[in-house]
């Protein structure tokens, strides 16, 4: 009998304990600003290109303290889709007040879940980062159009994914971060001044070269301090 | 705290898990790789998935089916076609595969290119030469159906159609398929013997083919080059095309061999009408290369009785059973007992 009031007592403190939220909101720059989808900027100054989507996927979520991981949130899969707002932030609730001074996630979706058949929610195939003649997931998705692009209609499509050996493009990516307010700023200058529009426009499988521009693009995420 | 999540976790999971799956199947045969604690099968989402099945709804036109290409009758491949046809009169560039003993299956398609039963629809309802649709389209369509709404009201709890659930429960009606009462199983059962000339058939398969087309399903799910020459037109790299690794080049599936007799031509592109052409394939078409077969790599010796022997224990891996029951056929019964559209 003891047990269970021990079990009560527990449970009791569980929904009693302090809950915390952290919010993480997602920013992405092109040429130093927000990103306007659509609209035309100067790419290395001799071309031009505009961004027409923007997606990826961020997944994993923990909060560390030096080196020990006092949050991690559970079925953490995020589809962040910049033509829809509601999904460019994440609001965690941690059922506890905890202290950390880091933050770590994936850009992109762990091998497990690839291989784990139909899912719902963020991972529904239904949002078009699926691919369909190759399981596996998109974990990032840029489209849009480059003056330099000899594709049709000057467009370019990266679909960046990958989950086996020798292809794995998952990026785990930690930064400092103390704030219940994280703002993370991905600065997308980098990727793009990194491509030769006219001779490289579409990935659209898993490959080296998509495992090497998902790495650049890990690196090129930021935690803005907040004013 | 997290222990405490645990308990109660594991608490809920024990509530919720069922029996591995409702199937039945010879208790000789090795376990099935689908993880059935994901979709444990239950009789209103095998319906759901049946219907979906025969519905050309999964096509942009709505024209092809999955049944188009994958008929009950030559157990669920495109009788007498080489190569798959879709949407708008198009062809595709391979030999559309017999569907049964899907549950034992770990990867799908001639190269591997999908992981898992779930994803494996997403691929003809997206490609451009077979359904020409997507997921999401396709959810849309099936939102907008009273029939629909109510088959997955039935199926979920819950009419709200997702591209996971109708994946989901297209595996359910897929893992149905099971293949296991030719007159080879009831043979292996004691049941029935086979005729002198299938025993001898027989014998020779388990010296010539058997480490490919391995018992009791008749495949190791491997991939492996079996030394046809290069189509020049297709130019098939098969698995290399998924891996770019260049020892993968001209290595397919290993198909199964069960229910041979109906489901010709045979090969990943539907070259071979016949048995014996296939017979003659193994004993004078072999073209050796780097990434060929070991096992094929010394000559296989058959004489012609001995050709016929074994085609004549193959036919005995039909099962009419499978390909006529009813549980499987166009799902009238289901679709008369829901709202018309």
């Amino acid at each position: 009998m003891k047990k269970y009031y021990i079990f009560l007592v527990l449970v009791l403190l569980h929904f009693l304990s302090v809950a915390q939220r952290v919010n993480i909101y997602f920013n992405a720059l092109l040429n130093g600003k927000e990103i306007q989808f659509d609209s035309i900027v100067i790419n290395n100054e001799k071309d031009t290109l505009q961004i027409n989507q923007l997606k990826f996927y961020i997944s994993n979520i923990q909060f560390l303290k030096g080196d020990e991981i006092v949050f991690t949130e559970l079925n953490s899969y995020h589809l962040i889709d910049f033509e829809m707002p509601a999904t460019t932030s994440i609001s965690i609730k941690t059922f506890r007040s905890i202290s950390y001074n880091s933050i770590r996630f994936y850009l992109g979706i762990d091998s497990l879940t690839n291989v784990s058949g139909a899912l719902g929610g963020d991972l529904d195939p239904t949002h078009g980062m699926y691919w369909t003649w190759q399981s596996g997931y998109i974990n990032f998705k840029m489209e849009g159009q480059a003056s330099k692009s000899e594709a049709a209609s000057t467009e370019f499509q990266f679909h960046l994914g990958g989950y086996q050996v020798p292809f794995n493009s998952l990026q785990q990516i930690q930064l400092n971060a103390t704030d219940e307010n994280i703002n993370l700023v991905l600065n997308v200058d980098p990727f793009l001044h990194s491509i030769d529009f006219s001779n490289n426009h579409h990935i659209m499988s898993p490959t080296k070269k998509a495992v090497e521009l998902s790495e650049l693009l890990a690196k090129n995420f930021k935690v803005r301090k907040n004013e | 705290m997290n222990k405490l999540h645990y308990i109660l976790f594991f608490i809920l999971l024990s509530a919720f898990t069922t029996r591995e799956s409702n199937l039945s199947y010879p208790s000789s045969w090795p376990k099935p790789s689908y993880d059935f604690s994901k979709n444990p099968i239950e009789k209103n989402k095998v319906n759901l998935g049946r219907v979906l099945f025969y519905d050309p709804i999964l096509s942009d036109n709505n024209s092809i089916s999955c049944e188009s290409c994958h008929s009950p009758y030559s157990a669920f491949t495109h009788i007498d076609h080489a190569l798959s046809h879709g949407i708008y009169d198009s062809i595709g560039t391979r030999n559309s595969p017999a569907l049964m003993n899907l549950a034992w299956k770990k990867s799908f398609m001639w190269d591997g290119a999908i992981n898992n039963l779930d994803m494996q629809a997403l691929a003809p309802i997206t490609h451009p030469l077979e359904m020409g649709s997507s997921i999401k389209n396709v959810v849309i369509k099936l939102q907008a159906s009273k029939k629909y709404r109510q088959l997955y009201f039935q199926a979920y709890g819950d009419s709200t159609v997702t591209g996971e659930k109708t994946l989901k429960a297209i595996s359910q009606f897929l893992l149905t398929l099971i293949s296991a009462n030719s007159k080879y199983d009831k043979v292996m059962n004691g049941d029935e013997q086979f005729s002198t000339q299938e025993k001898n058939g027989y014998a020779l398969f388990q010296k010539n083919c058997s480490s490919c087309h391995r018992e009791p399903l008749f495949t190791n799910d491997e991939f492996a080059n079996n030394g046809l020459p290069e189509n020049p037109t297709l130019k098939d790299k098969g698995r290399m095309h998924i891996t770019l690794d260049s020892t993968d080049a001209y290595k397919f599936k290993i198909p199964t061999l069960r229910n041979i007799e109906y489901t010709f031509p045979y090969m990943h592109d539907g070259r071979f009408k016949k048995l014996s052409e296939v017979m003659n394939h193994y004993t004078s078409g072999i073209i050796d290369s780097k990434t060929l077969a070991p096992s094929l790599k010394n000559k296989i010796t058959l004489t012609q009785n001995e050709k016929v022997d074994i085609i004549s224990f193959l036919l005995t891996l039909s099962d009419k059973e499978f390909v006529f029951n009813s549980k499987h056929t166009y799902p009238k019964e289901i679709i008369s007992s829901v709202a018309k559209d």
